[in-house]
């Protein structure tokens, strides 16, 4: 993927996941339509499901409860946080930073003792999300 | 290398790269030493149609992205429901050619070296 494919599929992630965000947030719940592919098609609940609850959870300070419907609402946040900033600086200084991130996180995630415990961990999440439903 | 060997290799693998690359990886390979095609024929590249089969019907969890070596998006992809859904369906469209620029990727490294 080159430089200009990553910046506009972040560019996008980021409008997105934002809009969704506040549009979840401003209904003070998740809206009723559902929009994961996987709970679409096989009616099988993802690793992603119910991350945005959980986010919302987050918001009302609520963080046991976040914690305990999906983890990974602190992975989005903090990406949600991190790429807007670096999308600008990248913007205004006609800097690569966001590219060199991206790189360096996947040059280590190449590693196994990276991708291996991160894939047990999502299964984990899968599989309780799976068993509950979400 | 022989004129033979880079028409046979080009035939053969041709469909893994990007079509405009074509002539460059045709004139790279005519320069190149012989004591490399061994190396070139024994080198395995990502199928485009395998790419897009495991697209179609599991996307959204990213499993397209992990097939390509890109762990981190793939990662990405996982823990966003396939980025909304939006992800998942722009990459039924982009992933073909990301197979193939990664083949592309693969045998310019193997080439160098």
């Amino acid at each position: 993927m080159n430089s200009r494919q990553l910046y506009i599929l972040f560019t996008t992630l980021c409008i997105g996941g934002y809009s969704w965000l506040f549009y979840s947030f401003s209904l003070g719940q998740q809206a009723d339509i559902i929009i994961c592919p996987s709970k679409l098609i096989f009616h099988l609940s993802c690793p992603g499901c119910g991350t945005t609850r959980a986010c919302l959870y987050l918001f009302q300070g609520h963080l046991a409860k976040a914690l305990l419907l999906n983890p990974n609402c602190l992975i989005v946040i903090a990406a949600g946080c991190i790429l807007p900033i670096l999308l600008i600086h990248d913007f205004v200084l006609r800097r690569h930073l966001l590219v060199d991130v991206y790189k360096y996180i996947e040059d280590k995630l190449h590693r196994p003792y990276y991708w291996i415990p991160i894939l047990i961990f999502e299964a984990i999440i899968w599989i309780h999300n799976l068993v509950l439903g979400i | 290398m022989d004129a033979q060997k880079v028409d046979m290799f080009i035939m053969t693998n041709g469909k893994y790269f990007p079509e405009e690359s074509l002539p460059m990886i045709h004139d790279r390979l005519t320069s190149l030493d012989d004591s490399k095609w061994a190396q070139l024929s024994m080198l395995q590249f990502k199928s485009t149609l395998t790419a897009i089969i495991l697209s179609v019907l599991v996307g959204a969890l990213g499993i397209d992205r992990f097939y390509l070596g890109h762990i981190g998006l793939g990662i990405g992809k996982l823990i966003t429901c396939g980025g909304l859904g939006i992800w998942t369906i722009v990459d039924w469209f982009l992933i073909m050619d990301a197979a193939k620029s990664e083949n592309y990727k693969k045998l310019i490294v193997t080439m160098a070296f």
